[in-house]
């Protein structure tokens, strides 16, 4: 079964977040914010990483700069999932290495959507 | 009669203090409807839990679970509305902050004319871009790089 690293501050977002995954047959390993995200990350290789931006520690785009900075982490999928929608900050997200950038609130099914395309699309 | 330079300073003072007053007041505030919105929040969530239990239970033995799934595709989004509150406040609460510091300039103001310019100059709000720009729970773009 594939799975899925879900980092978000919010516990709300977070269960939300698991239970669409969960459902849609993925298994899902959770943290509240980009360190945490980080330690779980290289304690064990996930097959995506979905994130929020604004969290505390850690923000989203530096995760994703260290995560691309891990062998295992070259060419995993990793998903930015967060309330910003400006044009600016998505550049620095597509630049810091993230694959693509879904603003908050999602829809359950254009997520398992997204999901789905990415997961196994070679980079 | 003109006021004196320390009945001035006084005024001055004062109205500096009812204004932070007001802020400080805005903010507990935000922070009394911060933990309402955590508790209902909190509330939904168990209840959607249970409900979503019920109904995959429900559902293998039916054919409830495609009469279900737009409703709780609604409820899912909806459901992330405590997460855009939250940062919507807290980035509020950081400009009422921010307020009090630029009003409480007026208290250290110089007596005489000179500097008085930069004395008042504001310092412009440092806390980076408004985070939430959502004005409805309408799902979000999504961009694939």
């Amino acid at each position: 079964m594939q799975s899925i690293l879900a980092i978000d501050d919010s516990s709300s977002m977070r269960q939300m977040v698991t239970f669409t995954l969960k459902s849609a047959g993925y298994t899902v390993v959770e943290a509240a914010d980009g360190q945490e995200g980080l330690e779980k990350a290289r304690n064990q290789t996930v097959n995506l990483v979905l994130t929020d931006q604004n969290m505390p520690r850690m923000d989203g785009i530096s995760l994703v700069k260290h995560l691309r900075q891990l062998p295992q982490y070259k060419t995993v999928p990793i998903l930015i999932l967060t309330t910003e929608s400006s044009d600016a900050m998505k550049m620095q997200g597509k630049a810091a290495g993230a694959t693509g950038w879904l603003v908050k609130p999602f829809d359950p099914a254009k997520l398992v959507e997204v999901v789905r395309k990415v997961i196994d699309r070679p980079m | 009669m003109r006021p004196s330079e320390s009945e001035t300073d006084a005024t001055q003072n004062t109205m500096v203090d009812a204004c932070c007053a007001d802020i400080q007041g805005a903010a507990d505030d935000l922070t009394r409807l911060q933990t309402l919105l955590s508790d209902a929040a909190g509330t939904l969530l168990g209840t959607f839990n249970a409900i979503q239990a019920y109904c995959e239970d429900t559902a293998q033995h039916t054919s409830g679970a495609t009469v279900l799934e737009p409703h709780i595709r609604r409820a899912v989004a909806a459901l992330q509305f405590e997460d855009l509150a939250t940062q919507l406040l807290q980035h509020t609460q950081q400009r009422l902050s921010h307020l009090e510091i630029n009003l409480k300039k007026f208290q250290i103001l110089p007596s005489t004319l000179e500097g008085l310019d930069s004395a008042l100059e504001a310092s412009p709000y440092q806390g980076g871009a408004h985070p939430v720009r959502q004005d409805g729970m309408d799902t979000g773009s999504v961009d694939l790089f």
